[in-house]
């Protein structure tokens, strides 16, 4: 029973409950806001007439805008269940408020139906909003594709028993109006039991960051509006739907109060004529069920085969054809399917689109829109569409095809954009780490740029030196012709500390060769009201730069303080560019002798020093006097050897890339690897992309990032070698995922081109994991084989990751690593994204393999998927010893372990196999202490 | 309510004991994702057992940590954060956060902060630093 309800659902295991919660409050809510707003309509019509519709459309949209106005103030300030129980506790009171009216005889007036009429509208109106936005919190996109439907089909059985109510005829409206009281105070109850019995889908849209008083303000949201073109594309297209809507509903209500008479029949409890109650109850029970059957078995299934943009053209396509056929013949059929659409297909599929589309929107402005399209355009359609219909002479079915004909535009408008804006919304997300102060200016507009450059220099005026340490920093970075008076100005300023920093940030940004600045420093040297520390400072670096003369510090070369030595060698080295030749060689000579004797000094400070007086030299022949120290224990040291190789390297000297890419994979120590890296990227050779690459496999995102930028230099010729590197299954995922990125964005092509071969292996092996992740234990309960499922679930992310990097890269996602950090956060509502997000970036068919691996689904379900295409599974002895020959280190640090754990046949002959095959240090370790024992 | 510039937010951010050492382009894609708030004298900024979504960080005004019946339990000032345990964590908050006077910060959701911490340990060990030093009013 369970399993048919799942089916027929779409519901996974372990989700029913949600499910049933979710769609019994849909029933119930329903039930109650329709019954209190259809009985109202069709009394509306029995006692007014369909001639005060216009009349009421405009009244009803009018009324709309207080409650959407409170709804726009308080919905990023109040949880969505207070919201959606502070409506239902208003319906209550307002339908317990009209029992009173109608026991007490005070409803016999036109204003009483004009009241009803209006307020059951609003209430219909803000219980949806307040339904989508409550249900919202607890389903990711994914969830929603798969059981929006359901809770939209439960809102329709709510709408189909209200027309069964209506077609018996056989309850009075008293009794009616005192159901929708006890129907709304059970949906309370459901309300607080699904707060209390579930677990919300994170959106980490925080109430609480909200509550603190960000802009919430109506300019704030339009503000925002604007920078969201599809969020506006989203609004104008239920706009013109909802003109499409009353204009189409107003064109058959007219036929049909033609055709149907008021005055004739009793109708039981209100006591006036009412066939058309009884018509339009068989038509709105006869539409309910085809919406029912058709959310329930169509659409969340046309939805995942064909996409939500292709639903989008539904609706507007077939009232288009019905209105263009009804203004040739005036046949019933084209009335019925009019109403059809409205009733029908219009609630069933453009508001189940609305809800996946509006996922798309940023989330800060998600639940706005909701409120600004339900609250505010539904009701400004309206009342444009009641002044339009009201006008004489106009032709409401030419009226209707136009706008059913501009619904269509717009809807093909959406589709065409919809992939793109769940990137958009989800590359919200993305922390720009790579970028630069002068990146982040580039990106911003020009009065935004301005605006913040102009912030810089008043930050640069603070008394308080570390915000104008941070604005010369920033003015520096930046690079638009600085001020560099009013920057030397401030500085004169600063304490010893502000001002030695000063200097770092002059020599870091390569601003200490501005003539200004040169200028300043020597006027700074001469100034007696220096430290000693900041005059040493100066000193070095003036010598760098080469400004001062060999003679000026030459006594210093034999001084006891470190600064002044290396100020006094550096002077010597580069200072005489004046002299001549002879005596150029002369004091190059000496300051080589001060540096080789620094360099066999016992002092680690000394030596450091040399070795950044080395880097400072222009010749890289010196390399051979650093190489020695890249593996000199203290990391100081070798770490500065390896800056100072970084300096000097060029093309030269790519001998030498071997030695180094050896170190850098050695190292623990980000700043040696990163000039390690830079050290190689000017060795500018393309045939050592593989050892790079290879060589990364543990780095960190940064020096990823710089590893990327150094192939990236190499241009065209490297592409040839990041294609293999992408598809050799011996190399760690973690290093095809980083040859891919670069691939992507040096020859795009080529990678879409081989994208298939890659990913489809590596679905196969994500299946291979999760299979044995999930049914080894139990085909072998003798043995502890926890450590085992780790591995797998270790190669099963993995894999994942690397396709999601893969994906990523050949869909031209600006940050290939976004979706991946994405995929793995805890918050279910961005999974759902990145999966969505995904699903362009490949063939269909590779993506119906790859869905169930993305999606949060019961490993049975997962498994059928295995079962219909993969390999039969190993045995425990066969999985380990794939396992051994495995690019992944864990695996086969796994396997060995497990060998011997579980004393395999043969497993020290395995593993002296293995061992002979992986010369990896921590491997040969381990194997050597599992061999011992 | 003013709304702050990138520029601004990355001036206060530096203010922040957890960032005080970034560099100017380490700030900008940091304060590129933060919040900026301010709340009235003695508002609730979040209670009890709420779920935690961010992390706060102080740039003018004092804030008051308590339990409610117990009392103040601590009293933080401009630059220093709170309301990361349970961030970090994903459990409720176990303690109460009171502006004690007007106050003004920037807010960072946890999804972010993890990535920040990834991306900069300098980052992280701070914020353990900061962690270990305010222990007494933390539950264990």
């Amino acid at each position: 029973m369970q399993a048919l309800f799942r089916k027929v659902f779409n519901v996974y295991p372990g989700e029913e409950r949600r499910a049933l919660l979710f769609a019994l409050l849909g029933i119930v809510w329903s039930l109650a806001v329709n019954l209190g707003l259809q009985y109202s309509e069709a009394l509306f019509l029995v006692h007014i007439g369909a001639d005060a519709l216009p009349k009421i459309y405009m009244a009803s949209a009018v009324a709309m805008i207080l409650p959407a106005a409170l709804l726009f103030r308080v919905v990023n300030r109040v949880a969505a269940d207070k919201i959606f129980l502070a409506i239902i506790a208003l319906m209550a009171t307002f339908y317990s408020f009209v029992f009173l009216l109608l026991i007490t005889g005070y409803s016999g007036s036109d204003w009483f139906w004009y009241l009803l009429r209006v307020v059951s509208f609003q209430i219909w109106g803000v219980m949806v909003t307040g339904y989508w936005t409550f249900t919202d919190q607890y389903h990711n996109m994914q969830d929603a594709k798969r059981l929006y439907v359901l809770f939209s089909s439960a809102i329709f059985a709510g709408l189909g028993l209200t027309g069964l109510t209506m077609r018996a005829g056989a309850f009075s409206f008293e009794f009616i109006i005192l159901s929708v009281v006890a129907l709304s105070l059970f949906s309370c109850y459901l309300v607080q039991k699904i707060v209390k019995t579930l677990h919300e889908a994170h959106d980490e849209t925080p109430i609480e960051e909200t509550v603190a008083g960000n802009n919430l303000s109506f300019k704030h949201f339009l503000k925002q509006l604007r920078h969201s073109p599809f969020s506006l594309l989203i609004m104008a297209s239920n706009f013109v739907i909802f003109l499409m809507w009353i204009t189409a509903e107003y064109n058959y209500l007219s036929i049909f109060d033609k055709l149907y008479d008021p005055e004739t029949v009793k109708v039981e409890g209100v006591g006036v004529a009412a066939p058309l109650t009884l018509f339009l109850g068989q038509c709105v029970a006869a539409v309910s069920l085809i919406n029912l059957v058709f959310g329930l078995f169509f659409y969340s299934r046309t939805a995942r085969r064909f996409g939500v943009g292709s639903l989008l053209l539904f609706s507007p396509t077939v009232l288009a054809m019905a209105f263009i056929g009804w203004m040739r013949y005036e046949a019933l059929a084209f009335m019925i399917l009019a109403y059809f659409v409205v009733e029908g297909s219009l609630e069933v599929i453009d508001d189940s689109n609305f809800n996946l589309l509006l996922n798309t929107v940023p989330r800060r402005l998600k639940y706005r829109v909701r409120i600004a399209i339900e609250s505010f355009l539904e009701p400004a359609a309206m009342l444009i569409a009641g002044a339009l219909l009201a006008l004489p002479y106009i032709n409401s079915k030419a009226l209707a095809l136009a706008l059913a004909l501009l619904a269509l535009l717009i809807a093909l408008m959406l589709r065409s954009r919809y992939h793109k804006a769940v990137y958009r919304t989800l590359a919200e997300n993305a922390i720009h780490f790579e970028r630069k102060v002068k990146e982040w200016f580039l990106a911003m507009g020009s009065r935004e740029r301005k605006q913040e450059r102009a912030h810089l220099y008043s930050y640069l005026s603070s008394s308080d030196p570390a915000d104008a340490l941070l604005a010369i920093e920033g003015i520096l970075k930046l690079a638009e012709a600085p001020d560099i008076t009013l920057i030397l100005e401030k500085a004169s300023t600063f304490s010893e500390e502000a001002t030695l920093r000063f200097f770092d940030l002059l020599v870091d940004t390569g601003f200490f060769c501005h003539p200004k600045v040169t200028e300043k420093l020597m006027q700074w040297l001469k100034d007696s009201d220096n430290s000693a520390k900041t005059t040493k400072e100066l000193l070095y670096i003036l010598a760098k730069q080469g400004l001062l003369s060999p003679d000026t510090l030459y006594q210093e070369l034999e001084s006891a303080d470190l600064k002044l030595r290396a100020a006094a060698i550096l002077a010597l080295k580069k200072g005489g560019a004046k002299q001549p030749i002879k005596a150029i060689a002369t004091n190059r000579k000496t300051a080589d002798l001060a540096i080789e004797e620094l360099l066999n000094s016992d002092s680690e400070e000394e030596i450091a020093t040399a070795l950044n007086l080395i880097g400072e030299d222009d010749s890289p022949k010196q390399i051979h006097r650093l190489l020695p120290f890249l593996e000199h224990p203290n990391l100081s040291i070798s770490r500065k050897a390896m800056q100072a190789i970084a300096k000097l390297a060029n093309k030269q000297l790519r001998h030498n890339a071997k030695t180094l890419i050896r170190l850098m994979r050695r190292s623990q120590d980000s700043e040696f690897r990163k000039a390690a890296i830079r050290a190689l990227g000017k060795f500018n050779d393309a045939t050592l992309i593989r050892d790079i690459i290879v060589a990364s496999s543990h780095f960190r995102q940064s020096e990823r990032r710089l590893i990327e930028e150094i192939i990236t230099a190499m241009g065209k010729r490297a592409v040839p070698k990041l294609l293999a590197v992408t598809k050799d299954l011996s190399i760690p995922h973690r290093c095809r995922a980083l040859a891919g990125r670069i691939l992507g964005h040096l020859a795009l092509p080529y990678l879409q081109a081989n994208l298939e071969e890659v990913v489809t292996i590596e679905i196969e092996k994500a299946y291979f994991y999760y299979y044995h992740k999930e049914f080894i234990e139990s085909r072998y309960p003798e043995y502890q084989l926890q450590l085992l499922v780790d591995a797998m679930q270790t190669g099963f992310h993995t894999v994942v990751e690397f396709i999601i990097r893969i994906l990523s890269a050949a869909a031209e996602v600006e940050d290939s690593t976004l979706l991946c950090r994405l995929f793995r956060s805890g918050n279910s509502k961005l999974r759902g994204q990145v999966v969505e997000s995904l699903e362009k970036t490949c063939d269909r068919s590779i993506f119906r393999k790859l869905r169930p691996l993305l999606e949060e689904i019961p490993p049975e379900m997962v498994m059928r998927h295995f079962s219909k295409s993969m390999k039969p599974p190993l045995t425990l002895e066969e999985l380990l010893e794939v396992m051994s020959s495995s690019p992944s280190q864990v695996d086969q640090i796994v396997s060995a372990t497990l060998q011997k754990q579980l004393s395999l046949p043969n497993w020290r002959e395995a593993i002296a196999k293995q061992a002979k095959n992986n010369r990896d240090e921590l491997f040969q370790h381990l194997a050597q202490e599992l061999l011992e024992k | 309510m003013k709304s702050l510039t990138l520029i601004e937010r990355a001036f206060l951010l530096k203010k922040v004991t957890i960032f005080a050492s970034l560099e100017l382009d380490h700030l900008l894609p940091i304060a590129d994702k933060l919040s900026y708030s301010e709340v009235a004298a003695e508002e609730v900024i979040f209670d009890i057992n709420e779920q935690a979504y961010s992390i706060y960080l102080i740039i003018k005004g004092s804030v008051v940590i308590d339990k409610v019946e117990e009392g103040p339990l601590y009293r933080l000032g401009e630059g220093e954060l709170f309301g990361e345990e349970a961030a970090l964590s994903g459990a409720p908050r176990a303690y109460r956060a009171l502006s004690e006077s007007k106050t003004e910060f920037l807010t960072l959701s946890r999804t972010n902060l993890f990535a920040i911490m990834r991306e900069y340990p300098s980052v992280s060990i701070s914020l353990l630093e900061t962690f270990a030093a305010t222990m007494p009013f933390r539950p264990r």
